[in-house]
This record gives C-alpha cells, sequence and structure tokens, in this order.
C-alpha cells in the first residue's frame, strides 16, 4: 500500500512507517506527510507493520495504540526489544497512564488523538533531529548554582534539602537537562490544561524562578533569550 | 465541673417545666423531661455500638446484682442473726435456770465451769447492783434488735446488752432473783459475719461471665463494623476488598445486600467506562481526519471558520465525556495536594488572572489524581474566566480537605447557585461571555467532589465575587 504523494521527496528523506487500523487518518496521514517531505510507507495492523519492519530500516514509527487484535503497546515493546527506531504514539485516550504507560515501553513521544497536524510535524521534527545529532544521553544530574538537579528521579536539591517541585516544572528542568545549556525554544516549554502556547511557558518559568532565584526579575540562572525562547545556565 | 453545669442546667429546664405544667396538661412536661433526658443520653453516651452494647448489658447486671445481693443478704443475715441469737439466748436461760433452781456453791464456780466448757459462754455472776443505764444503740443493728427480742421471750427478766463495746464480743448482764449474770460471747455465736465470702463468689462470678460476655459480643459487632467500613471507603469510591459476609444472620443479610449493589454499580460503571471508551476513540478519530483533511486544503478563510468549529466540538467532546465518565473508573492514589495547587495557581496565571495561592496541613491525600485535578481545574477556569483576581487556598485539617477558589467577578446571585450545578445550564448574563462553554464545569465539578465522598458549594467571596469550596473527606 505504497502511497502516491503529489510531491516527490527527496531520496535521502526521512522514512516513516504509519501503523494505524484506520483506513482514512492513514492515507490522510500519509498525504500531509509526503507534502511536508517525507517518505511514507503504510501498515493496517501490527502483523503487516512487522512485515514491512524486517524488509526496511525506518527512520521513524508513527504508531496507534488502539488496534484490533495486537495493540499499540505491545507492538511497541516487541520493537523496543530489537531495534532502537524511534517511535511516536498515537492514540485516542488520553489517560495520563497510558501516556506514562508508553513511555515507559520505550515510546519516543506521545500524541493524543485528535492532533493539530502541525504539531505532529513539530514533534516528528524533534525526534529525527534528536535521532540524526547523535546527541549525548541526557546527563544524569545538571548543577546550577547551589542547585543539584537529579534527571532521574526529577528531584531538585539545594544542598541536602529537596526543593519542591510540581511535575511540570520537573519536565521543564528535564527539558532544560536534556538541551545541556542551549536555549531552549518556548514552544517545547508546554503543558497546562487551560491556556495552551507560550503564554503557559512564560508563566511556568517565572513560578520556577521564584523558586530557584534569589531575585525573580534578574534571573541568575533561568535566562531569558529575547525572541527564542528560555536558557538554563549550567555550571 | 461539668456535672455541675448539667445540674444547673437541668435545674433550669426542670423549673421551666414546672412553670409549663401549670399552664399545659400533665403529660406534656414529662415528654419533654423525656426529650431533655433522650438529648442529655445522646450527647454524654458514648457513640460506638461496642461501647454501647457493653454500657446496656453491664449497667442493668450490675443493678440487678446490687439489687438481688442487697435482699439477699438482708434476708440471710436476719435469719441466720435470729437463729444464732435463739441457741445463745436459749442457753443462756438454761443457765439462769439452773442457777435459780439448784444450789450453788459459795462462788458458782461449777456452772461457770459448765459454761465455759460446755456451751462457749463465758459467765459470772455478779452481786446484786442495778444495771448500767442503757448504752445508745447503733442505728441498724440487727444483732441488738434480734438479741433483746429473743431474750425479751425466752427470759423476760429485766437486762442489758452490749453489742459495741468489744468489738469482738458481746456483753449481756440479765437481772435475777438474787444476783446479775453477766455473759460475754463471742459475736460470731450470735451473728452471721462470714457472708463475705457469698459476695466474693458473687462478684467474681458475675465479672468471669461479663468477660465472656464481652467477648462474644465483640465477635458480634466485628462484622457490622467491617461492613460499615466497607460501605464508606465504597462510598468514597475505593475499590471494595476482601468483604464477605459475617456474623448474625441479619448483619449477613445486610452484608449480602450491600455487595450485589456494590457488583451492580461496578458492573454499571465498568459498562459504561467500555461505552466512553467506544464512543471517544471514534469520535476522536473522525476528528483526527478533519483535521488532517482542512490541513492538507491549506490555510483560508473557510478552513478556518471549520479549525474553530472543530476546535470548539473537540472541546465540547471532551466535557461531555469527562461528565460521562465522572471518576467512576479510577483508581485513587497519594497525591500531593499542595503541589497540584500551585499547579492550578500556574493555570489561572496562565489564563491571564493575577493569582495566589496558600495551603495548610498534611499535603497528601489520596484521591483520583485526574478527576480530582479535573475538578479543581474546572472551578479555577471558571473563577480566571468571571474574574482579574484568583486566590485559591487549600486546608487539610480533623479529616478533611477543603479547597476554597475565590475570584472578583461578578459572582452568581445566591438564589441561582443551585441552577449553576444543572447540567448544559449556562447563564444569560455576563457569565456567559465564552461561547465555548458547555455549561458542565460546575455539575462535573459537583459530581466529582461526591464521588469523593465531599461536596462542593458556591457561596459570596471576600473579594467580591463567587466562592467555590470543594470539602472532601481524606
Amino acid at each position: 500500500m505504497q502511497a502516491h504523494p503529489r510531491t516527490v521527496p527527496a531520496d535521502d528523506a526521512a522514512h516513516l512507517l504509519i501503523v494505524d487500523d484506520d483506513n482514512r487518518i492513514r492515507t490522510l496521514l500519509s498525504r500531509f506527510l509526503g507534502e511536508h517531505g517525507y517518505r511514507v510507507s503504510l501498515a493496517a495492523s501490527a502483523a503487516e507493520a512487522r512485515g514491512r519492519l524486517r524488509g526496511l530500516d525506518f527512520d521513524l514509527l508513527i504508531l496507534d495504540v488502539m488496534m484490533p487484535g495486537e495493540s499499540g503497546f505491545d507492538l511497541a515493546q516487541d520493537i523496543r526489544q530489537k531495534s532502537q527506531v524511534p517511535i511516536l504514539m498515537l492514540t485516542a485516550r488520553t489517560d495520563s497512564d497510558d501516556r506514562i504507560h508508553g513511555l515507559e515501553l520505550g515510546a519516543d513521544d506521545y500524541l493524543a488523538k485528535p492532533f493539530e497536524p502541525r504539531e505532529l510535524l513539530l514533534r516528528i521534527n524533534n525526534i529525527l533531529k534528536r535521532g540524526r545529532s547523535s546527541e549525548p544521553a541526557p546527563l544524569p544530574e545538571i548543577r546550577f548554582g547551589p542547585y543539584v538537579f537529579l534527571t532521574e528521579r526529577g528531584e531538585l536539591k539545594r544542598g541536602d534539602e529537596t526543593v519542591r517541585l510540581t511535575d511540570r516544572e520537573k519536565q521543564i528542568l528535564a527539558i532544560f537537562a536534556a538541551s545541556g545549556g542551549e536555549t531552549v525554544p518556548r514552544h517545547m516549554i508546554v503543558g497546562g490544561d487551560m491556556g495552551k502556547g507560550e503564554r503557559t511557558a512564560d508563566v511556568q518559568i517565572n513560578r520556577l524562578r521564584r523558586k530557584i532565584e534569589a531575585d525573580p526579575s534578574n534571573p541568575i540562572y533561568l535566562q531569558t533569550v529575547r525572541g527564542i525562547g528560555y536558557r538554563l545556565l549550567i555550571d | 465541673m461539668i456535672l455541675a453545669e448539667i445540674r444547673t442546667k437541668l435545674s433550669q429546664r426542670l423549673s421551666s417545666l414546672a412553670a409549663a405544667a401549670g399552664r399545659m396538661n400533665i403529660l406534656a412536661p414529662v415528654i419533654r423531661f423525656y426529650r431533655i433526658f433522650a438529648q442529655w443520653l445522646r450527647r454524654h453516651m458514648p457513640k460506638g455500638l461496642f461501647p454501647r452494647t457493653i454500657l446496656i448489658i453491664v449497667i442493668p447486671m450490675l443493678l440487678l446484682q446490687s439489687l438481688m445481693a442487697f435482699l439477699f443478704m438482708q434476708k440471710h443475715w436476719e435469719t441466720v442473726t435470729r437463729r444464732l441469737s435463739q441457741a445463745v439466748v436459749g442457753e443462756i436461760a438454761s443457765v439462769i435456770s439452773v442457777i435459780e433452781a439448784y444450789p450453788q456453791d459459795p462462788d458458782f464456780e461449777t456452772i461457770t465451769r459448765i459454761a465455759s466448757q460446755d456451751l462457749k459462754l463465758s459467765i459470772s455472776v455478779l452481786p446484786p447492783s442495778p444495771l448500767p443505764s442503757p448504752r445508745p444503740k447503733p442505728f441498724f443493728s440487727l444483732l441488738d434488735r434480734a438479741l433483746s427480742e429473743e431474750i425479751r421471750t425466752q427470759i423476760g427478766r429485766p437486762f442489758w446488752i452490749d453489742t459495741v463495746g468489744k468489738s469482738q464480743f458481746v456483753e449481756i448482764r440479765i437481772q435475777m432473783k438474787h444476783n446479775v449474770l453477766r455473759v460475754i460471747t463471742r459475736r460470731s455465736q450470735t451473728y452471721a459475719s462470714n457472708s463475705h465470702i457469698f459476695l466474693v463468689w458473687m462478684v467474681s462470678t458475675s465479672l468471669v461471665l461479663l468477660g465472656v460476655a464481652l467477648l462474644f459480643l465483640r465477635n458480634q459487632i466485628r462484622p457490622i463494623q467491617k461492613l460499615a467500613d466497607s460501605m464508606e471507603s465504597f462510598g468514597k469510591g475505593h475499590p471494595v476488598e476482601g468483604f464477605r459476609p459475617r456474623g448474625a444472620e441479619e448483619v449477613r443479610r445486610a452484608s449480602a445486600a450491600f455487595q450485589r449493589m456494590s457488583r451492580r454499580i461496578e458492573r454499571q460503571i465498568e459498562q459504561r467506562t467500555i461505552m466512553l471508551a467506544g464512543v471517544s476513540h471514534d469520535l476522536r478519530t473522525i476528528l483526527t481526519r478533519f483535521r488532517l483533511e482542512l490541513a492538507l486544503i491549506g490555510d483560508n478563510e473557510e478552513t478556518e471558520g471549520l479549525k474553530r468549529d472543530i476546535e470548539e466540538m473537540n472541546s465540547m467532546l471532551e466535557a461531555y465525556l469527562a461528565f460521562a465518565r465522572g471518576d467512576g473508573d479510577e483508581i485513587p492514589s497519594d497525591i500531593d495536594i499542595a503541589l497540584m495547587v500551585e499547579d492550578l495557581e500556574a493555570d489561572a496565571e496562565t489564563a491571564g488572572a493575577k493569582a495566589s495561592s496558600s495551603y495548610r496541613g498534611a499535603p497528601v491525600v489520596r484521591v483520583k489524581a485526574s478527576a480530582f485535578r479535573r475538578c479543581l481545574t474546572n472551578l479555577v477556569a471558571n473563577a480566571a474566566r468571571h474574574g482579574k483576581c484568583v486566590e485559591i487556598s487549600g486546608r487539610h485539617e480533623r479529616g478533611w480537605l477543603t479547597i476554597t477558589v475565590d475570584d472578583d467577578g461578578p459572582g452568581i446571585p445566591a438564589e441561582d447557585r443551585e441552577d449553576a450545578f444543572r447540567p448544559f445550564h449556562r447563564f444569560d448574563d455576563a457569565r456567559n461571555l465564552d461561547s465555548t462553554g458547555t455549561g458542565l464545569g460546575l455539575t462535573i465539578a459537583r459530581d466529582i467532589a461526591r464521588g469523593h465522598g465531599g461536596d462542593l458549594v458556591l457561596e459570596d467571596s471576600p473579594l467580591g465575587g463567587l466562592r467555590a469550596v470543594v470539602r472532601i473527606p481524606d
């Protein structure tokens, strides 16, 4: 079931495999991604996906969770045992339990249906960039000033004292840890259930500053990079 | 102190009662007194089933035992003392007869010896002299009464008796024809004073019986306590585990009925969960297609409108699903509510309001995390939508978690507040500026609060707008 994109992608374009049981979504996705310069293969079930994986190496898997027969979770777990190909899970369920389960199984990212197609593009780009730059594994801990952030446990310490952080604040610190001192664009810092977008980032950063900066209006560690985003000064 | 208070209170009430009795018929004050007594009982008696049962069993038992003991001892003492007195007085009478009928040696030696050897009476014959004046008698002396009566009937001569002076002994003096006979005898010879054994037996056996009764009682009451615990936990939405009907038949019946009920509810929840999963999966799939199709068409004026419609439809779908789902399919876990409150403050800030938050008490509470967060998020979103300032405060004390969300918006008049909870209800005034409101936010929030065994109420806020108070047991 090879799709026939209107614009022929370049030969070195990233090759994606889309696994979804819904026929229309498959074709729509393949057209959409094809238009944005990806080579796309399709599979309607876990079994079909396995067949395609045997024959070819893919740069990224886009995997639907709820499929008749073998679920996306099972397939992801199975694939992870053999290969490190990046996996992006798609699901019509939004429970955070599901998301955690998917990420635990080794999925690289997770997107809930109905997703905004542009967000999907953004995430695909991010995953592929990460894979290509063969970046070092995220640091086990980062230090800035008197603080130590333990990435795995999501714990921020000042000396022996643990600083109480909400889950979102931990996520943001983890993003900074992964960036290794680079500037993080604002749209990467998302979250929140009400206001979406970049305002969320500003609010969260401000709150984080109030917790770690001596003078939140003149931040030392969490600096604003005008027009782009934020940067954490890591020692 | 408390007793004195109660007493003054009671006497006040009684005096008011007496005044009332003059005006009304006689029955009314009786009923009122009964009410006061019942109220007092309710307030001061223990609340638990076990202590109550103990009191109900122990108090009548104690009363009955005491009454029985008293009556029995009274009777027993009387009989025994009379018998003993009869015997002693009989002996004294025969000694008197012997002294008066037969010639005696000058010192009455023989009769004294015989009396002390055979009758265990220490007697002495005194030269004639008037009897001493009667001693003050103890008020309630059984012995004194019995002895005097016997001497009067059997001997019929003037006598003097002293049952108090020497504690171990009783002294009796009797005026004979020529002399005065003094008899000193042991108390135990005339008086039944060994009955403490009976008391000891009674008390110890009733203690043993009481202990056994308490053991059995506890076993009877435990199933009721277990039933109450399970029902409470089920009411809070926690799963009921390892509960089996036990104990007396009535308790078993209640337990079995509870089990059937909880299973039925669980089954319904399960069916609803399956249906919701299906509906949400299918509708979301279609919405995904819409979005992809729109993305392929590209941006123009028509698609902008369509995109907004899809956005709205999506948020409505989420709200309806959340409303239908409630919190039935979530398992409670220990959550740091203080951090959740911080998150909510951040949400309110993100939505553009000036937000502040505070928290007091132990931060960790067992709740259905995402449901409870949805409940509070709905309240905070409402507050941020209608007010410029949002204040969130949490308090965890005495077994209750209270979260208060205040805003300085237009508020809701007191008479309309109940309406605000009705599903799909939308206010026509300033509260309905937002077109994406589904009229479900407060309904969902209240459902979730009630699902945790608590409630959500709306009040006036000190900030000038609306105050929403969520209160759940921990």
